[in-house]
């Protein structure tokens, strides 16, 4: 008797096996890294949600699948470079320049001029074709309407070091690239001793280092803080949330003798020696055409690079380019910056 | 006359040095790719870049984190074990049932929980500020940001650790010793601080080490509440900068401050050795309460509320303002990472138990490969961010026909949570007499017959409970996952992460965070009720 309940314990447990090991190797059959057909692997920085409808549209028009991975840029370029012998990505959609021109200055991109591409303005692409801008996004501030008069609100980011707004100003770490491009942008325009001067300042008024720009527009809406040094496009997914939230958004130092408000864009380059060439070159087209870039800027509420997209927001405040004053600097000049800024802040913004 | 002996038992001499290079391969192999890079990449500008991040304060920050959160956890484990395994605390078989699932809330979701709750402009601030009609801005009722906030969560869903192997020598403990000190005219106190307390030493000393270790490597609790630690620093050049020799230098200084923290555990667990011969013969009679019973199941209701029915409720509340059609086809669109978690976790929990049962067998039947633990718990101490670091370059380096496949990422969760299966296995093995298997091949069966029909039947509720820890600890790994997962290989902790990254956390991560606690928390009490029919049988 209690033999063969053992004997039947043991053939069960004999079969338990035999399944786990079954599906463990069917799962490694059927992982990515064994699939083929017609496909696309997107390394991409950007915020999944907000990118999806354009990679189904993708989808959808060429028939390519595309293999998403989501992180975030410098995770994702230290993967490229570590994939240097045999890439596994096709396309890098980076947050910034800076990281995309590292990247090319390591020799690991592979440079594509697509027709698509003339008509973004020059200084948003590499000079020999490795990457193109494919939106915008401006660095802005927010502040929180019930804290802060629209008279009362800063005009400069300089203001900020101001006593009036002592340990009420948020900024992401150097997690999120661009801060680091507006570190860049003020160092290309003011210098470096001035940039120094300045971010000591702000220090010494008790700046807040939040870990992501997405903690910076609650940390504002929720009141903890007046004012975010932020990009333009939190301030359009805090109204989406929540349309009644107490938020306004400043283009800062507009004034005539004011630096302008840097714009930073989003890049697309296609990975040196990618396994899909013929279906990044899709890809990178799609997002160009101005079909696909509209999705782009819809669903990421970014400004568009291409004259014939329409501003998303702009009955909230949001301006496209050429209807605000620009800082003068193009997004090599800031990526050749960025990796002084992070030798010279780059310990001073972290959470 | 050796030919004829049958493989297994010519090839055994060499399972001490096959499972020593696996482990040190996969333990030594990441760190020495760190230490490569950092010494490429500007070792000489290191101090120069490292000086102004105030390295002191940040360890300084990081070991009062760790010792505050070990002693808050302990006030909670050492208490609730012995009402459960001591005491007549009514409902104590339920809350011996329960008592464990905290750990199956991955810490950094109930920081998440804990935030939607108590951070500045939270629940409680809104109620409070509506209840005195104020503006809610100018109400923060408690400083949740910082060390206060991470100790909190981190104590909360870590306390399991030491509470499982406190009950558990609580139960091996002889009662009749503590009646003999009562016999001899000690106070309950005192027989309780003379006679437990000394037994549960080991037990308590692993549990401290457990969650000491934990909190040292933390990722995800202490980046969402704002405590600035080696391993955020070393997350944030990662994320954001193309840099190795900053991250790999201090990847490699954590990882010097760990060994420390073991050897010097190794030294105060050395001079602990209390042996019991035999076991108890009944069951302890329980301790009775008293006029401490209504304090006492207070305490217990709200540890149990604080770590697992509170932020089950938020998560369930969070969840529920997706309208229901939208959330099941939302869950029914994550299947497929679902199953990456499952079978990953299966693999990852699977290979890991195999090696822990090598190690312990060798460590318990013949006395060899102790240093063996010390570098499985290198690897349990490692932050998951660094070992995955580590473990990318490695395996491209060498091994480039793993690297990017899934099989990597079971390789990560093998060498992060070897050593929690280990200490399972080693404890089954440590209590099974040698004398029992001794018999068997004196009837004549062999080493390998022996090991299936007389070892493996009696130990097996021991390794079913250690491949469930491993299997858990997988389910909810995020760090190393993040870094090591191939394209569109997404498990649902990334989901979760890539899901709060977007929006904060919003009805669709509350929901997945939901699905992930409720897929470790019910085989967990299908092979915990399971496990009692298999020890009822025998």
């Amino acid at each position: 008797m209690t033999t063969r309940r053992h004997g039947e314990q043991r053939w069960g447990g004999r079969k338990g096996t035999g399944l786990l090991i079954g599906a463990v190797a069917a799962g490694l059959l059927l992982s990515p890294a064994f699939a083929g057909a017609s496909e696309v692997t997107l390394y991409s920085a950007r915020k999944e949600d907000l990118i999806r409808p354009a990679i189904e549209a993708f989808q959808k028009e060429t028939g390519i699948r595309v293999t998403l991975l989501t992180g975030r840029a410098g995770e994702l370029a230290r993967r490229i470079e570590l994939e240097r012998g045999k890439p596994n990505g096709d396309v890098f959609l980076g947050t910034a320049a800076g990281i995309t021109e590292l990247l090319r200055q390591k020799g690991l991109l592979e440079p594509y001029a697509s027709p698509y591409a003339r008509e973004i303005p020059e200084e948003f692409r590499a000079a020999d074709h490795a990457w193109v801008g494919i939106t915008g996004r401006v660095r802005v501030l927010i502040y929180n309407t019930n804290r802060v008069k629209p008279a009362e609100a800063p005009e400069s980011y300089f203001d900020l070091t101001a006593p009036r707004w002592k340990g009420q100003v948020a900024v992401a770490s150097l997690g999120e690239r661009t801060t680091v491009s507006w570190l860049a942008a003020l160092m290309a325009l003011k210098g470096e001793a001035a940039t120094r001067q300045y971010v000591d300042a702000l220090r010494a008024n008790g700046l807040k280092v939040l870990k992501n720009n997405t903690e910076v527009r609650n940390a504002v809406a929720r009141g903890e803080v007046a004012v975010g040094i932020t990009n333009h496009y939190y301030y359009m997914l805090q109204l989406q949330e929540d349309p009644r939230s107490p938020i306004a958004i400043v283009y800062p130092d507009q004034g005539p003798t004011g630096m302008g408000t840097p714009v930073f864009s989003i890049t697309a380059a296609i990975i040196k020696g990618a396994p899909h060439q013929t279906e990044a070159r899709a890809l990178i087209d799609f997002l160009l055409k101005p079909a696909g870039n509209r999705l782009l800027v819809e669903g990421e509420f970014e400004i568009p690079l291409l004259p014939r997209v329409a501003v998303v927001g702009a009955d909230r405040g949001i301006r496209g380019l050429g209807q605000f004053k620009k800082a003068p600097v193009t997004q090599v000049q800031l990526a050749e910056l960025e990796p002084t800024v992070e030798r010279l802040f780059g310990s001073i913004f972290l959470p | 006359m050796a030919l004829a002996l049958p493989l297994w038992r010519r090839s055994r001499p060499l399972l001490a040095p096959a499972v020593g290079a696996v482990v040190a391969l996969l333990v030594l192999g990441p760190l020495v790719f760190l230490a490569w890079m950092g010494v490429r990449e500007g070792a000489g500008e290191f101090l120069l870049r490292v000086g102004p991040l105030g390295l002191p304060t940040v360890i300084g920050r990081t070991f009062l984190l760790a010792v505050g959160t070990t002693v808050f956890a302990l006030a909670l484990a050492v208490p609730l074990a012995w009402l459960v395994a001591r005491s007549d605390l009514p409902g104590r078989r339920l809350l011996r049932w329960l008592a464990p699932l905290p750990l199956t809330i991955p810490p950094y979701i109930g920081a998440i929980v804990y935030q939607i709750l108590l951070a500045p402009g939270g629940t409680l601030d809104l109620t409070v500020a509506r209840l005195r009609s104020l503006p809610a801005h100018q109400v923060s009722v408690v400083p949740f940001y910082g060390l206060t906030g991470a100790g909190w969560v981190l104590g909360l869903f870590t306390f399991p650790y030491i509470y499982l192997l406190v009950e558990a020598a609580l139960e091996r403990a002889n009662p009749a010793l503590v009646e003999v000190a009562r016999g001899a005219g000690l106070t309950p106190w005192q027989a309780f601080r003379r006679v437990t307390l000394p037994l549960l030493r080991p037990a308590v000393l692993s549990g401290i080490l457990m969650v000491f270790l934990y909190v040292w490597a933390d990722f995800g609790v202490v980046s969402l509440l704002r405590v600035r630690t080696l391993t955020t620093i070393i997350y944030d050049y990662v994320q954001g900068t193309l840099d190795w020799g900053v991250p790999a230098g201090l990847s490699l200084i954590l990882t010097g401050i760990t060994l420390l923290v073991l050897a010097l555990q190794r030294h105060l667990l050395g001079r602990a050795g209390y042996v019991q011969i035999g076991s108890g013969a009944r069951p302890p009679r329980p301790v009775p309460l008293g006029r401490a019973r209504l304090p006492a199941l207070v305490f217990a209701v709200l540890t149990l509320t604080a770590a697992f029915l509170l932020p089950v409720a938020v998560l369930a509340v969070q969840a529920a303002r997706m309208r229901p059609a939208a959330l099941a086809a939302f869950l029914w669109a994550q299947t497929p990472y679902f199953l990456n978690s499952l079978w990953t976790a299966a693999g990852g929990a699977t290979a890991a138990l195999l090696l822990a049962l090598s190690i312990a067998w060798l460590q318990e039947r013949r006395g060899r490969g102790f240093g063996l633990s010390t570098l499985c718990q290198v690897g349990y101490a490692i932050p998951g961010t660094v070992l995955g670091l580590g473990m990318v370059g490695f395996f491209s380096g060498i091994f480039p026909w793993l690297y990017a496949t899934a099989g990597v990422v079971m390789a990560g969760y093998l060498v992060l949570f070897l050593t929690p299966a280990l200490q399972a296995v080693k404890a089954a093995l440590a209590q099974l007499p040698v004398s029992l298997e001794d018999a068997a091949r004196t009837l004549g069966r062999g080493g390998l017959a022996t090991f299936r029909e007389v070892t493996f039947p009696l130990i097996r509720p021991g390794l079913l409970g250690g491949w469930l820890l491993a299997f858990i600890l997988c389910m909810r790994e995020l760090a190393a996952t993040l870094i090591l997962r191939p394209p569109g290989f997404d498990t649902l902790p990334v989901r979760v992460w890539i899901q709060t990254m977007d929006v904060g956390p919003e009805p669709g991560a509350a929901a997945l965070a939901l699905a992930l606690v409720a897929s470790i928390a019910l085989p967990w009490l299908g092979i915990l009720l399971a496990g009692r029919r298999l020890i009822a049988m025998t």
